[in-house]
């Protein structure tokens, strides 16, 4: 098995649930090969896999979670004040 | 190495004793459901993944306009997770406004962070040494 596959294939499946023929398609490579791979990373528990009336879904085991490093001793932004909306419409860069 | 950033706004360094001095920033917030913008410190942290944790004052403001929060995630703060509602809210620094997804832990204070997700699409010129911290932007 290819460590190089492996690791698209774990990224792929930590941004959301997808089928054989998807990752297969994504990564290039046989469908069959592409099943092969995802059984055995069920098998050590990585992936877990979601049967649905159509299709199988393969879903990372561990959702992604923000990371805080450490937890500050200080807290700052426990005081604020209040000031005017913002009077004109704003453009905004979106972040979710 | 020729640094070519200009630095327009300055911020500072806090110090509280037994604390080594932190880069705060101000930051102003805002969400069409508050009659009020809200201007507030935030400690620039290039650890936290994420755009913004609520001080849980800040936080209580927030819940009395905003009926109920956008979603919940957890943090995790080496390795124990943090349950934490989350609140779509609009952020202003560098003369831009970002709308963030905004942590607000379900207990305790974390007070007020700002992350990577935002600290990434700014410049920052951090000189600790002087205790200052300026946003910057290319020169031109």
């Amino acid at each position: 098995m290819k460590i190089e596959l492996i690791e698209k294939l774990v990224k792929l499946l930590s941004e959301e649930p997808k089928s054989i023929k998807e990752l297969s398609e994504e990564l290039n490579i046989g469908w069959k090969t592409c099943e092969r791979y995802l059984k055995s990373l069920k098998n050590i528990g990585v992936v877990i896999e979601i049967k649905t009336k159509k299709e199988r879904l393969f879903m990372y085991n561990r959702p992604r979670r923000a990371k805080l490093l450490t937890v500050p001793k200080i807290r700052v932004g426990t005081t604020f004040e209040l000031t005017e909306p913002p009077s004109k419409p704003y453009e905004v860069e979106d972040l979710t | 190495m020729k640094c070519k950033l200009e630095l327009f706004e300055e911020h500072k360094y806090l110090e509280e004793f037994g604390v080594e001095p932190y880069p705060v920033v101000q930051v102003k917030i805002y969400r069409s459901e508050l009659k009020y913008a809200i201007n507030t410190q935030a400690l620039v942290d290039t650890g936290f993944d994420e755009a913004l944790i609520l001080s849980r004052p800040l936080g209580d403001f927030i819940t009395n306009y905003v009926e109920k929060p956008d979603g919940f995630e957890e943090l995790d703060a080496a390795g124990l997770g943090i349950p934490c509602d989350t609140y779509i809210l609009d952020v202003f620094i560098a003369n831009r406004w970002f709308r963030v997804k905004a942590h607000l832990p379900q207990i305790g204070n974390l007070g007020t962070i700002i992350g990577r997700k935002i600290l990434n699409r700014l410049y920052l010129c951090l000189r600790g040494k002087e205790n200052k911290l300026y946003l910057a932007k290319p020169f031109v």
